[in-house]
C-alpha cells in the first residue's frame, strides 16, 4: 500500500559496478559519482591487526603502487565480477554513503546494477548479497550490453537489430537486441585491463623495463591505438631497469603499442565476428546497414571503431560520451522499473 | 542540397554542405567516402543532404558524422551541434529523442527533482489530512467526560483499612459513588487496594446495571471490561478484600487466581471451575 510512497521518498539509485571505474546515477539527479574501483586498506598492529578501510575511489586509486608497507590499494573487482567480497561490499557502502541523501525519513534506496552477461550464477549472486550488505532495499541485476544499448540511445524496443559492444576495465560484451530483449550476449574477458597488462609485458620483454599499472594506462591512453594510423605518437616513458635495477626512462611509440595490444585487440575482434555468425539473418541485415555502437572505456582508444570497421566491414560508431553509457542505460531502467520487468535478470 | 536546408539555411553552414565541401577539395569521391566508412553510397549522399530520417536514431546520425569528418578532418563536434540544431528546427524527432534520454540517464542538473511527480505527494497529504479529521472525528463522537464513571463502583470495604487510615473513600475525588454501596466486611489484613484501577474518565452509560462482588481469600488480579468494551475496573487485590462493582452487563471477567477468589453475580454465586484454565478464569456473564 505504501509502496509508492516509500518509493517517492528513496534515492533509488544505479551502479555501474566496473572493473576500474563505478559509477552511481540517482534518480532524478542524474550521474553522481564517477570514482575508481579502488580501496586503500590500512592493517593497524601487525599481520593479525585490524584492517580499516583508509580510502576510496580516487584518493585510493593515487595510492596504487605507492603505499607504505602498513596500507593495501587494491581492486576489489576482478574480470567484470567481484575478486573481494568484503571489500567490493565496503566499497559499495562508501559509494552510496556518499551519494544516498541521510535524511531522518530516507529509506533504503532500490538499487539498479550491472553484470557481465557471461558472469556465472555464484557472480551474481554475490554482486546482489554486496548491494543488500551495503544498504540496499533491493537488488535488480541488468545485462551490461542492455544497459549499454539503453544508454547509447540505441532504439533497444523496435523490431530492428541493435549490436552493441561495450569495452570494460575487465570484460567486452557483445550483445544484439531487438524488441527489448537480448537475442543474443558474449563476453570475453578481455578489456581495459589486459591491454595495461599487455603494455606492461611488452616493455619488460623488448626494453627490460618494470612499469606500474597506472603508467600502463597513462601510456594506452595518451599513445594507445587499436590501428595503424598516419601519425606516429611518442612518449617518454619512466621504469626500473630489470636489469640494473635503477629508475630509467625511454622512449615508446604508438606503433609499438599497437604491437603489444595485438592479442587483447584480436580477441575483442574474434568476440564480435562470432556474435555476427550468430546472429539471425534479418537482424544482420539490420546491423549491416546501421553498423555496430561502441561504449565503454575500451571505446576511447584511438581507431578501435576502424580496426573493428575494417575487420567486419560493417559500419562501426562510437556512442556519445561512451564511458557513462551503461550507467545511464542502468538509470533509464530504473526511472522505468515498474514498466520495463523483462529487462532486468532473474538470477 | 536539399529543398528543407536551403529553407533554413545557407547551404553552405549545413553539416551535410561542410562535408559535400571538403570531400570535393579533397578530391574524394563518394564512393571513397563509402568504401572507408563501409556505408552504402546512399547513406553518404543523405549525410550531405542532411536527410537524417534514414539513420534511425541520433546516435547513428551523431556517429556517422563524426566518422565522416574524422575521415576529411573536420571538427565533427560543431557539426554534430549544428546537425542536431537543424534537426530541431525541423521538427524532426531525433534531438528531442536525444534530449530526453539525456534528462533521463542523467544529464539533469544536480537537485533537479523534476523526474518526480507531484502527485504523491498529494496523495500523502490527502491520506494524512483524512487521517487526522478522522481521529478528530472520532474524538468528538465520544461521550462528554461525566461522572457515570464512579458509578461503576470500584470500592473496597477494608475495615480495619478504613479504621486505620481514615481514608474511607476510595473513589476517584468527585467521583459520583453509586448507590450500590458494599457493606463493610472484616478484613483479615490491613492493606488499603486502590481503586485506581478504575477508568477516571467517566462514560455515560445507559441501561440496566448488574452487580459484581468478588472475596479474595488470596492475593488475586481482575479485571472486568463492560458491555461497551471498557474495563472498569483492574487491580490487585490482597486476601480478605471484598469489592462490588457494578455495570452494565454483559460483563467480561479475568480473575488471575480464581482458586483464591469467590465470585458473586446479582447475589448467585458462581463457580469458577468451568472457566479455569491454569488458574485463571476468563468468564462472560450475562
Amino acid at each position: 500500500m505504501f509502496g509508492f510512497l516509500i518509493g517517492y521518498f528513496s534515492n533509488d539509485i544505479a551502479i555501474d559496478l566496473g572493473t576500474a571505474n563505478t559509477l552511481i546515477y540517482v534518480r532524478g539527479k542524474g550521474i553522481v559519482l564517477n570514482e575508481p574501483s579502488v580501496v586503500a586498506i590500512k592493517q593497524e598492529g601487525g599481520p593479525s591487526g585490524k584492517k580499516t578501510i583508509q580510502e576510496v575511489g580516487l584518493a585510493a586509486k593515487q595510492m596504487l603502487g605507492r603505499t607504505p608497507g602498513n596500507i593495501t590499494a587494491i581492486r576489489p573487482m576482478k574480470d567484470g565480477v567481484i575478486a573481494d567480497f568484503t571489500i567490493t561490499e565496503q566499497m559499495l557502502k562508501q559509494f552510496i554513503k556518499k551519494v544516498h541523501d541521510s535524511r531522518f525519513f530516507a529509506p533504503s534506496p532500490r538499487i539498479v546494477i550491472c553484470v557481465p552477461c557471461g558472469s556465472t550464477q555464484v557472480e551474481r549472486r554475490a554482486i546482489r548479497e554486496s548491494a543488500f550488505g551495503a544498504g540496499a532495499r533491493k537488488v535488480e541485476l541488468i545485462e551490461e550490453p542492455m544497459a549499454a544499448a539503453i544508454g547509447a540511445g540505441l532504439p533497444v524496443e523496435e523490431a530492428t537489430g541493435s549490436m552493441v559492444v561495450d569495452i570494460g576495465g575487465g570484460t567486452t560484451e557483445v550483445g544484439v537486441i531487438s524488441l527489448g530483449g537480448i537475442v543474443y550476449s558474449g563476453s570475453v574477458r578481455v578489456g581495459g585491463d589486459k591491454f595495461d597488462e599487455a603494455i606492461i609485458n611488452y616493455i619488460r620483454r623488448n626494453y627490460g623495463m618494470l612499469i606500474g599499472e597506472t603508467t600502463a594506462e597513462e601510456i594506452k591512453k595518451e599513445i594507445g591505438s587499436a590501428f595503424p594510423g598516419s601519425e606516429v605518437r611518442e612518449k617518454e616513458v619512466k621504469g626500473r631497469n630489470l636489469a640494473e635495477g635503477i629508475p630509467r626512462s625511454f622512449t615508446i611509440s604508438s606503433n609499438e603499442i599497437l604491437e603489444a595490444l595485438t592479442d587483447p585487440l584480436n580477441s575483442i575482434v574474434s568476440a564480435v565476428k562470432s556474435a555476427l555468425e550468430q546472429t539471425p539473418p534479418e537482424l544482420g541485415a539490420d546491423i549491416a546497414e546501421k553498423g555496430m555502437v561502441l561504449t565503454g572505456g575500451g571505446a576511447l582508444l584511438r581507431d578501435i571503431d576502424r580496426l573493428l570497421m575494417e575487420e567486419t566491414g560493417l559500419p562501426v560508431i562510437v556512442g556519445d560520451d561512451p564511458l557513462t553509457c551503461v550507467v545511464r542505460g542502468s538509470g533509464l531502467a530504473l526511472d522505468k522499473m515498474d514498466k520495463l520487468t523483462g529487462i532486468f535478470t532473474s538470477d | 542540397m536539399s529543398e528543407l536546408s536551403e529553407e533554413n539555411s545557407t547551404p553552405s553552414d549545413s553539416p551535410g554542405a561542410i562535408l559535400h565541401a571538403e570531400r570535393r577539395r579533397q578530391k574524394f569521391s563518394v564512393g571513397d567516402v563509402s568504401r572507408h566508412l563501409k556505408l552504402s553510397v546512399r547513406q553518404v549522399e543523405a549525410l550531405e543532404r542532411d536527410e537524417y530520417q534514414m539513420f534511425g536514431g541520433p546516435v547513428f546520425v551523431h556517429g556517422f558524422l563524426r566518422n565522416y569528418a574524422k575521415l576529411l578532418g573536420v571538427d565533427a563536434t560543431s557539426l554534430i551541434a549544428s546537425a542536431d540544431q537543424r534537426l530541431a528546427t525541423r521538427g524532426e524527432t531525433i534531438a528531442a529523442e536525444q534530449d530526453s534520454g539525456h534528462e533521463e540517464a542523467g544529464q539533469q542538473p544536480a537537485g533537479d527533482d523534476g523526474q518526480k511527480s507531484v502527485v504523491p505527494l498529494f496523495i500523502a497529504a490527502a491520506i494524512l489530512i483524512a487521517g487526522i479529521a478522522g481521529w478528530v472525528l472520532s474524538r468528538d463522537e465520544e461521550p462528554a467526560p461525566e461522572e457515570d464513571e464512579a458509578s461503576m463502583v470500584a470500592q473496597q470495604e477494608s475495615a480495619g483499612a478504613t479504621a486505620s487510615s481514615g481514608d474511607a473513600p476510595m473513589t476517584e475525588p468527585g467521583a459520583e459513588i453509586s448507590a450500590e454501596v458494599p457493606q463493610p466486611e472484616p478484613a483479615a489484613s490491613g492493606a488499603v487496594p486502590s481503586t485506581t484501577g478504575a477508568s477516571p474518565t467517566p462514560v455515560v452509560k445507559e441501561g440496566p446495571r448488574s452487580v459484581l462482588r468478588f472475596d479474595f481469600f488470596d492475593e488475586s488480579w481482575v479485571e472486568v471490561t463492560d458491555r461497551y468494551g471498557e474495563i472498569i475496573y483492574s487491580d490487585l487485590n490482597p486476601p480478605g478484600v471484598s469489592q462490588r462493582i457494578s455495570g452494565h452487563p454483559p460483563l467480561t471477567i479475568v480473575i488471575g487466581n480464581a482458586a483464591g477468589t469467590v465470585l458473586t453475580y446479582n447475589d448467585e454465586a458462581i463457580d469458577l471451575a468451568p472457566y479455569t484454565r491454569v488458574d485463571v478464569a476468563r468468564l462472560t456473564l450475562e
